[in-house]
């Protein structure tokens, strides 16, 4: 148990070890990031529990454990290189230590990192509960209870599904298109259970929420969760040990073929059967080099891709779903509840408001979760003195940084605006005014990104998780973006008191503004700050 | 082709990783950078290819100073780190053509040399593998060719023979002899004495960032060998080592 000890208190040092890409900085972030979570966390609950029944207003706990689970699901998928084809795995298993002893280790060290985050997300969820329902404190001693083990079945599912990735991909080639498909079809399958799921048939608030969370049976989970905290103890029990279990039998398995998983993903696949064929082989301008190499680099990593495409595909999915459902009216009408009284006619002329004013604000919400810019440079890690030692400009190179965030983020945003407004029968030049702000908002958003990881790279990592998670520039800028989304709906919805036109205007000239400053800011003396990275 | 002015780079404020280094590459030289591990011979190779910016003097390539234009600097030199880091992501024939295509090969061009040079290197056939699948004398081998496609005035290694096979290090061998002999001029850092005893025609010794010896090679062994007059430099005597061995 020492050696258990010894290895989680190496990934714990390099987890709070003084970054190089900043230093005070990184806590500021941190602490940022952390009050935004909990605000968002507040405020969600304090949504669902005032449009809830007073009967069932529990229900919002186990939609904000559903959130929380589905975003651990998605950002353990992408870690699982700190179980598996980790860098510190021929070191670590050279050395007189058990393989359970290192499985135990790393697992303890992940869930710590989700312990964290639940803890952050629920304890203030659970207080705007007993505050909206005024229950007593024992609510907050049941949610403390069984806190525990919230992180236990999203991790062991995450390390699961990223441990056949993982598998999959090296025993292929083209890591790039498998991995792609793989987390695709995994969005694609949740959201089909969204989309397929009734929520007209529903009967009751419980069976709402079910459909909300689509998949019955998981919900069923996160049911048991909130019911136990609200004081039926055999749902708590029922939920504790589904984790338990589940984590048990995982740990099991893994103890016996740790070492095979491991030996399938770092044995090297080499056909040597390269057929030098002439005709096949292109030449490009350094641009395109640049660019294809830029690509190369994106798909080169699950935890980048991850991190980065939900967005987008969120962005997509959403406009396939308004243009199924016959527009933002047609989701509307689909939200009617048999035996609730629900104003369709007044959520329908919320809708519309949004249209007329809001548009170009939808797809932005989804670029925001899109961090490319804002971990570009640091993603090249050892690599990068090859950039340096190239006759590659600056300027190429941050160009280059930028137009790969924009192809990435920017399609699915104006297919989203496209979608919404054509199905909303907006009006031809409002749908151009919110493509022309979300492009805007698109460049402003990548600018931002690279000029902070300009100021604040790292290339000293083991895995691309460090700077892709939890790099000082993402936290910075999953703040910013947060926050500065709230200033522009104000302006906005200030503004269309006179005309959504002026809203925009402000809005475009601001953040055209902005864009410009952080341009300036990061394209002066560019050759010294590569120089000095 | 190679000057060094009065390099110095201290690091951080504290530590001077090079000191006042003056030396100078001709075109046909095969120039050997000889000295203990943490002498500054990275330092100064990285500083010449514009890798690290440095805290004093100046670094003229072809005549022109890195500061002013590294773009022209670094389009007609190539650089061979002491660890071939380079993209694990991209197959052996795709970082080929990365290469190739920053500095404007010709597409024919580049077809040729990368046939030649992957038939000499043995490592034709597995070209269409990921780089990541390489082993370390494979990586060193692409790193290699690819500084040789654009046909550099100047080559700047860091410990070139490091993980390459006997064939391997033979061809290279000739290769620099070769390509000196045409007119390049070749400056590397090495622990092989007597490859650089053999290879070339200058060599110089760093110590704690100091240059303490420089010049032809004939010269400065005379009639010993570049093993002692590294031992000398470095203030051990050899026989006195050996002796004690011995006793």
């Amino acid at each position: 148990m020492n050696n258990f000890l010894l290895l989680l208190k190496c990934d714990l040092k390099k987890l709070f070890a003084p970054k190089k890409d900043g230093k005070i900085g990184v806590l500021i972030a941190y602490a940022i990031l952390a009050i935004c979570i909990l605000s968002i966390s507040i405020a969600y609950t304090s949504i669902f529990g005032l449009i809830l029944p007073n009967d069932s207003k529990h229900i919002a706990l186990a939609l904000i454990l559903g959130i929380y689970t589905i975003f651990v699901l998605f950002t353990t998928v992408g870690n699982s290189k700190i179980l598996f084809g980790a860098k510190d795995y021929d070191l670590l298993m050279s050395l007189p230590i058990k393989p359970i002893e290192i499985i135990l280790s790393k697992l303890f060290y992940v869930y710590l990192l989700n312990f964290l985050g639940a803890f952050i997300c629920l304890v203030p969820s659970v207080i705007t509960y007993m505050i909206v329902v005024e229950s007593g404190a024992i609510t907050l001693l049941n949610a403390l209870i069984v806190l525990p083990f919230v992180p236990l079945l999203p991790l062991v599912l995450g390390l699961l599904i990223g441990t056949i990735i993982n598998v999959v991909i090296s025993k292929v080639k083209n890591k790039t298109l498998i991995t792609t498909i793989l987390a695709a079809l995994f969005l694609g399958v949740y959201f089909y259970f969204i989309f397929s799921s009734n929520y007209q048939d529903a009967e009751s608030d419980e069976q709402m929420a079910a459909a909300i969370l689509s998949i019955q049976g998981v919900f069923k989970i996160f049911f048991g969760y909130s019911k136990g905290i609200t004081g039926n103890y055999l749902y708590s029990f029922s939920f504790i040990g589904f984790g338990l279990v589940f984590a048990g039998l995982y740990l099991l398995i893994l103890s016996k073929c740790y070492k095979q998983i491991n030996n399938i993903i770092f044995s090297k696949r080499s056909s040597a059967n390269f057929k030098f064929d002439k005709d096949k082989n292109k030449s490009t301008s350094v641009t395109g080099a640049l660019l294809k190499r830029e690509f190369k680099l994106f798909f080169s990593d699950t935890t980048i891709i991850m991190n980065n495409l939900i967005g987008p595909i969120f962005s997509l999915l959403l406009a396939v779903a308004v243009i199924f459902k016959g527009g933002i009216n047609g989701l509307a009408s689909g939200l009617e509840i048999e035996g609730e009284e629900i104003d369709i006619a007044e959520l329908e002329r919320v809708f519309s408001y949004i249209i007329k004013n809001l548009l170009p604000y939808i797809p932005v919400l989804f670029m925001g979760t899109c961090f490319y810019s804002a971990c570009c440079i640091s993603i090249e890690g050892k690599n990068m003195w090859m950039v340096k030692s190239l006759p590659i400009s600056a300027k190429s190179y941050f160009n280059t940084k930028l137009l790969t965030h924009l192809i990435i983020n920017l399609p699915s945003a104006i297919v989203c605006v496209l979608a919404f407004g054509i199905t909303s029968n907006a009006v031809w030049y409002d749908i151009i005014i919110a493509i022309i702000f979300t492009l805007s908002y698109a460049v402003f958003d990548s600018i931002l990104g690279l000029t902070v990881n300009v100021r604040y790279h790292n290339f000293d990592w083991a895995t691309t998780a460090e700077v892709v998670k939890r790099g000082t520039s993402v936290n910075i800028i999953a703040v910013v973006g947060i926050l500065a989304i709230i200033p522009l709906i104000i302006i906005q919805i200030l503004a269309s008191f006179i005309s959504p036109y002026l809203g925009f205007a402000i809005n475009f000239a601001l953040i055209s503004g902005l864009a410009f400053l952080f341009y300036k800011i990061t394209y002066n003396n560019d050759d010294e700050k590569l120089l000095k990275m | 082709m190679l000057e060094i002015k009065n390099l110095t780079k201290v690091y951080k404020g504290e530590k001077v990783a090079v000191d006042n280094l003056s030396l100078k590459v001709e075109k046909g030289d095969i120039f050997a950078f000889i000295g203990h591990n943490g002498a500054g011979k990275s330092t100064t190779i990285k500083s010449c290819v514009g890798l690290l910016d440095f805290s004093n003097g100046d670094v003229l390539i072809d005549g022109v100073s890195i500061l002013k234009d590294p773009m022209y600097c670094k389009s007609v030199i190539a650089y061979i780190p002491d660890n071939p880091d380079i993209y694990e992501y991209m197959t052996g024939i795709a970082y080929l053509n990365f290469i190739a295509d920053i500095f404007k090969v010709d597409k024919n061009e580049r077809l040729a040399l990368i046939d030649k040079y992957a038939t000499d290197f043995e490592i034709k056939q597995n070209l269409g593998d990921l780089i990541g699948s390489y082993s370390h004398g494979m990586k060193q081998k692409i790193v290699i060719i690819a500084a040789l496609l654009h046909k550099p005035k100047l080559m700047i290694m860091d410990e070139p023979f490091v993980g390459l096979d006997p064939k391997a290090s033979f061809i290279l061998k000739n290769m620099m002899t070769e390509m000196c002999k045409q007119g390049m001029a070749i400056f590397f850092s090495t622990h092989v004495l007597e490859v650089a005893e053999k290879l070339c025609n200058k060599v110089a010794i760093i110590k704690d960032g100091k240059l303490v010896v420089s010049g032809n090679t004939e010269d400065l062994v005379k009639d010993k060998s570049l093993e002692h007059v590294f031992m000398d430099s470095a203030n051990l005597n050899i026989n006195a080592v050996v002796g004690g061995e011995d006793e």
